[in-house]
C-alpha cells in the first residue's frame, strides 16, 4: 500500500476466463507463502501470495492446517455428546458455539431454557466477546510492530480468564451452556470480584487507546488501508464490525434479539471510513459497550430459579425430524448453526456458519491485490478471523 | 496526525514504574472451587454401572475390575479407568454418575515421566487429590438421565383392606415409557430394568391398547417430549 503505484503496465494480463495471466518463468513473479507458521497469520492457515517487486498481485488462502471434521464428528455423537465438540471449532470465544448448538437443540425439541439460564447465557456470551476483542486487539497491534499492546490485553484478558475459570470451571473450554440452560449459578462473590475485573479492563483499554490510537506509526499504516467498499457487504456476506466499520449498523442482538437483549439497553457501534483503523476503533468500542452490557446483566439478572429445564434422559434422547437456523452476533460478525434431525438419537448434519469463511476466504482474497508484502498481516488480522470455523 | 499521536505512545514508559502483574508463583497456584480437573472416584459409592463409560465421547473411560472389589448384586465390580490422553474434561461423566460418585477436583498439576500412568483408575490408584473438597460436583438437583421415579398407583387401604384385588395397579402407557426411559442399561437388576427390558421386549400390539394404536407410534420408544413443528424456519432461536 505504501509503495502502491497507479501504472499498472507491471501487472499480469487476465486471460479469457479471468484468471491472471502469471508467467512464474520470466522472473517478475514470485509465489510467496505466509504461513502456515508465521507471526504475520491467524491461526493455522495461510497464504499464497503472487508479488511483483514488494506488490501482492494474487492471493488464495489455504486452509486445512486445523481440520478435524467437527460437523461430521456430531453426525456420529448423540445430541449430549456434541456439546463438549462443539466449542472446539472457536478456541478463543468458544460460547458461542455452545449457546448455538443448546439453541438449535432446544429448537427442534420444544425445549425452553429458564429465563434465568438466558441472563447467565448473556452474560458469558459478553464476557467471550470481550476475551475475543482483546486478543484481536493485540494481534491487530503486533501486526503493525507495536508488540507491548499484546502484552497488556493478554493480561486483561487473563483477569476475565479468571472470571471464566471461577464461574464455569475452566478457563478456554468452559462447557458451560447445556442443551436445555447453563450448568451452575454465579459463585458467592463473583459480582465484586467482576466489577473490579471490568475496572482493570477500562483501564488497560484507556492506554490502548492512548499508546495504540494515538500512535503516528500505527495510523500512517491503518488510515485509509484495507478499505471494505459497503457494496461488498451483500456480495460477501460480511458481517459484524467488518460491516459496521462500513457504516451498515448490522448487529443480530439489536436486529432478532435472542436471549435478554431486549431488554438491555445498547446500541450497535457503527464507523464509517471502513478502513483497517476504524474496523479496529468498532472493536475497541464494542468491546467497551460489552463491559457496559455486563454491568446492566449483572445489575438485572434473577438470582434464584431453575437454571436448566426438565430434560429427557439424555442417553435416549431422540428429536423430531426437522431443521432450524439459529444465529448470534460473535465477536466477529455473524454466528449460525443449521441443524437438521432426522427423529434418531443424532444430528443428520449439523453446518456451522462461521463469520470467518467469507471474511477470511472470499473477502481477503480481493483486498489482498495491490497491496504491499509489509501490510498482508495488518490486513488479515483487520478481518479478525479465527481459521477453526473456516474448516468446521 | 497530530502533535499527540507523535507523544501520546510514549505515555507506555508509566508502565515501569507499575508493579509486575505476573502469577508469583504460578505452579502453586490453587484452581477455582468449581474447576474441573482431575477425577475422584468414591469407589464404596459406585456401582460399577458404567454410564460414565457410555456417555464419554471420547472414549477416554474404561469398565475394568478391581482387586478387592468383588461383582455382587447391585454392583459389578468395575470401576471407571480414565485415560487423560483422551479425557477432555468435559464432566459429562460426573453429571451421568447414577451414584454420584464421581466427581472432579480442582487439581491440574501432575507431573509423572512414564506416560501410562496417566491412564489410571481414581478411587483405586491413590493420587494427591484423592481427599480434595473443592471441585466440580454435579447438583444433587440436576439429572441428565430421565427425572425421579414415576410413582406407581396402588389401591387405597380402605379398599384393599377386604378384597383380594390386585393392589399394586402398574403404569399405564405413558408411566412406563417415562420410566423404562430412566434406564441406563447398566446390566444390574433394579426396579427400572424391569419396565425397560418388558418394554423393550414387548411388541406395538401389546404396548398400546387396541383404541388407541391408530394414533399411537409405531418406532421404538420415545422421550416424552412437547411436540414440535416438523420444520422450522430461521429464527433467532
Amino acid at each position: 500500500m505504501a509503495l502502491y503505484t497507479p501504472d499498472r503496465s507491471q501487472y499480469p494480463a487476465k486471460k479469457a476466463d479471468g484468471t491472471l495471466d502469471i508467467d512464474l518463468a520470466s522472473g517478475k513473479y514470485l509465489k510467496l507463502w505466509q504461513g502456515p507458521n508465521h507471526p504475520g497469520i491467524t491461526g493455522n492457515m495461510s497464504v499464497e501470495l503472487t508479488v511483483c517487486g514488494d506488490e501482492v498481485v494474487e492471493g488464495k488462502t489455504h486452509v486445512g492446517y486445523l481440520h478435524r471434521g467437527f460437523e461430521k464428528l456430531m453426525e456420529r455423537r448423540s445430541f449430549i455428546q456434541c456439546f463438549p465438540i462443539v466449542c472446539r471449532i472457536c478456541v478463543p470465544e468458544p460460547d458461542f458455539n455452545e449457546y448455538c448448538y443448546a439453541a438449535a437443540v432446544e429448537d427442534l425439541s420444544g425445549i425452553q431454557s429458564p429465563e434465568r439460564a438466558n441472563w447467565m447465557r448473556a452474560l458469558i456470551l459478553e464476557m467471550g466477546r470481550i476475551n475475543s476483542y482483546l486478543m484481536y486487539l493485540g494481534g491487530q497491534a503486533g501486526a503493525l510492530g507495536l508488540g507491548v499492546i499484546g502484552q497488556w490485553t493478554t493480561y486483561a484478558r487473563d483477569l476475565m480468564l479468571d472470571r471464566f475459570e471461577e464461574m464455569t470451571g475452566a478457563r478456554i473450554y468452559h462447557m458451560f451452556i447445556l442443551p436445555g440452560g447453563v450448568r451452575d449459578g454465579l459463585p458467592d462473590g463473583f459480582d465484586q470480584r467482576m466489577e473490579e475485573t471490568l475496572r482493570e479492563i477500562e483501564s488497560t483499554m484507556k492506554d490502548v487507546h492512548d499508546v495504540m490510537f494515538h500512535n503516528a506509526v500505527f495510523k500512517k499504516r491503518t488510515v485509509g488501508q484495507g478499505v471494505i467498499d459497503p457494496a461488498w457487504l451483500d456480495q460477501y456476506g460480511v458481517t459484524g464490525p467488518n460491516a459496521r466499520a462500513a457504516g451498515v449498523a448490522k448487529d443480530v442482538r439489536r436486529d432478532q434479539p435472542y436471549l435478554v437483549y431486549r431488554e438491555l439497553e445498547f446500541e450497535p457501534v457503527i464507523g464509517h471510513d471502513s478502513d483497517i483503523y476504524t474496523r479496529s476503533d468498532v472493536r475497541r468500542r464494542d468491546l467497551l459497550m460489552s463491559v457496559d452490557l455486563i454491568r446492566q446483566i449483572l445489575a438485572k439478572m434473577p438470582r434464584s430459579g431453575p437454571l436448566i429445564a426438565d430434560m429427557p434422559s439424555m442417553l435416549h434422547w431422540k428429536i423430531p425430524r426437522g431443521e432450524t437456523y439459529v444465529r448470534g452476533e460473535c465477536s466477529r460478525g455473524e454466528y449460525g448453526y443449521y441443524l437438521v434431525t432426522d427423529g434418531s438419537g443424532f444430528p443428520r448434519r449439523v453446518n456451522v456458519r462461521g463469520p470467518s469463511y467469507t471474511h477470511a476466504m472470499a473477502l481477503l482474497e480481493r483486498m489482498i491485490v495491490n497491496i504491499n508484502i509489509s501490510d498482508v498481516a495488518a490486513l488479515m488480522v483487520s478481518l479478525h478471523t479465527y481459521p477453526p470455523e473456516i474448516e468446521r | 496526525m497530530s502533535v499527540r499521536d507523535v507523544l501520546s505512545p510514549f505515555t507506555a514508559w508509566k508502565n515501569l514504574f507499575r508493579d509486575p502483574v505476573s502469577i508469583p508463583d504460578p505452579l502453586n497456584r490453587a484452581a477455582a472451587p468449581r474447576y474441573r480437573g482431575f477425577h475422584q472416584n468414591d469407589v464404596e459409592k459406585c456401582i460399577g454401572c458404567g454410564t460414565c463409560e457410555t456417555i464419554c465421547q471420547n472414549g477416554a473411560i474404561d469398565m475394568v475390575p478391581v482387586e478387592g472389589i468383588e461383582t455382587k448384586s447391585g454392583d459389578s465390580g468395575l470401576r471407571p479407568r480414565i485415560d487423560y490422553g483422551r479425557c477432555c474434561w468435559c464432566a459429562l461423566c460426573v453429571d451421568v454418575c447414577m451414584t454420584k460418585s464421581l466427581t472432579m477436583s480442582n487439581a491440574y498439576t501432575w507431573v509423572e515421566n512414564d506416560p501410562d500412568l496417566f491412564c489410571f483408575t481414581p478411587g483405586v490408584d491413590k493420587k494427591h487429590w484423592d481427599n480434595a473438597e473443592l471441585g466440580y460436583h454435579c447438583p444433587t438437583d440436576r439429572r441428565i438421565t430421565g427425572q425421579v421415579r414415576a410413582h406407581m398407583r396402588e389401591l387405597e387401604p380402605e379398599t384393599r383392606i377386604d378384597s383380594f384385588v390386585e393392589i399394586v395397579q402398574g403404569y399405564s402407557v405413558e408411566e412406563a415409557i417415562l420410566e423404562a426411559d430412566r434406564c441406563v442399561a447398566c446390566g444390574l437388576p433394579c426396579a427400572t430394568a424391569i419396565t425397560s427390558a418388558a418394554w423393550n421386549c414387548s411388541t406395538p400390539a401389546t404396548r398400546f391398547p387396541a383404541s388407541a394404536a391408530a394414533s399411537a407410534p409405531t418406532s421404538a420408544r420415545t422421550p416424552a417430549l412437547p411436540a414440535t413443528k416438523a420444520t422450522r424456519s430461521p429464527s433467532a432461536g
